[in-house]
C-alpha cells in the first residue's frame, strides 16, 4: 500500500505521496515576487528560507488562481533540493492507496501519476519529482 | 561588513528596499532632467495600487548601465540590514526570469517582509526597449 497526502482546490482533490510532504502549514500571507510565473508566483518563509508557492491553477485551468487569504492550510512538500508551499483549500488526513504505476492515459498530465477514487472523490495524484522537472524548465 | 544600509520604500503587503549606496538623490520630478523614469509601483504592480505620498524620483546609480530615476509615490525610510538576514529566492522562482528585479527577502520577525531590489534590472525591462 502507498500513503497519500488528500488535498483540495477549489472543488478538485490532488493528493501527494505521504513521503514528500515535510509539514502542513496554517497558510496566511505569502509574498509576491514581481515578475514571477503564474505558477510560482511567491514565496513564503519556512524554516529561516523562502521557499516558493506553487499555485496549481495554471496547469490546471479549471481551478480559481491564488489570491491572497483564499486558501487556509499549505502543505510543504520536498523533492530532491526543492521545497515547496501547495496552498489548498481543504487537506484531509493520511489515506492508504493500493500501488500502482504512473498511468499511461494520455488525458493524464505528465505531473500525474494516476487518477485516484478515494471515499468518492476523484483524486489526481501527483508525481512530485515530475511536477518539478516541468517547472524547472525554462 | 556587519550591515548595509537601505532605503525602504513602503508597499501594501511588503515593502521594497533597495541599497543606500545604489541612490544618488531623492529629488522632486520636477527636477529631473534625464531620460523618462521608471514609475516603480507600475513595475511592482497591484501593491502600489493607489499612491500613498507625493510622487518623488530616486535617482540610481547602477555600475553596468548608467543612472536612472524611478518614481515611487510611497512613504521612504532607512533601514541596516546583515547581509546573513537577506535570504536568496528559491531557484523555481528565479528560473524564467532572464533578469531579477529582486535580488532577496527578509523576513523580519512581527514586521512585513521586505524585498531587496536590484534597480538595474529596470534598464532592461521588455517596456523599456
Amino acid at each position: 500500500m502507498n500513503r497519500v497526502v488528500p488535498f483540495r482546490i477549489d472543488s478538485t482533490w490532488f493528493a501527494l505521496p505521504a513521503l514528500d510532504v515535510e509539514q502542513i502549514l496554517e497558510f496566511r500571507d505569502w509574498v509576491a515576487i514581481p515578475g514571477a510565473r503564474a505558477e510560482l508566483p511567491g514565496v513564503i518563509p519556512w524554516k529561516g528560507e523562502a521557499i516558493a508557492v506553487l499555485d496549481l491553477a495554471p496547469l490546471h485551468p479549471t481551478l480559481s488562481r491564488l489570491i491572497q487569504h483564499e486558501r487556509p492550510r499549505a502543505l510543504v512538500a520536498r523533492a530532491g533540493h526543492h521545497a515547496i508551499a501547495i496552498p489548498a483549500h481543504a487537506i484531509r488526513e493520511v489515506r492508504e492507496v493500493p500501488e500502482g504505476s504512473h498511468s499511461t492515459e494520455p488525458s493524464l498530465p505528465p505531473h500525474v501519476q494516476r487518477q485516484l477514487s478515494l471515499g468518492g472523490d476523484q483524486v489526481a495524484l501527483l508525481d512530485l519529482p515530475a511536477l518539478l522537472r516541468r517547472l524547472e524548465a525554462p | 561588513v556587519t550591515t548595509a544600509h537601505f532605503l525602504v520604500i513602503r508597499g501594501g503587503r511588503a515593502d521594497y528596499a533597495i541599497a543606500s549606496e545604489q541612490v544618488r538623490e531623492i529629488l522632486s520630478p520636477a527636477g529631473w532632467k534625464g531620460p523618462p523614469p521608471v514609475d516603480l509601483g507600475a513595475v511592482l504592480g497591484a501593491d502600489f495600487a493607489k499612491p500613498r505620498a507625493a510622487a518623488k524620483l530616486l535617482w540610481i546609480r547602477t555600475a553596468e548601465d548608467g543612472d536612472l530615476a524611478l518614481q515611487v509615490s510611497s512613504e521612504i525610510a532607512f533601514c541596516q540590514l546583515a547581509p546573513a538576514e537577506v535570504r536568496p529566492l528559491p531557484d523555481l522562482v528565479l528560473r524564467g526570469l532572464s533578469r531579477p528585479l529582486v535580488r532577496g527577502i527578509v523576513f523580519p520577525q512581527g514586521e512585513r517582509p521586505l524585498l531587496v531590489l536590484d534597480p538595474a534590472a529596470l534598464h532592461n525591462r521588455p517596456d523599456q526597449r
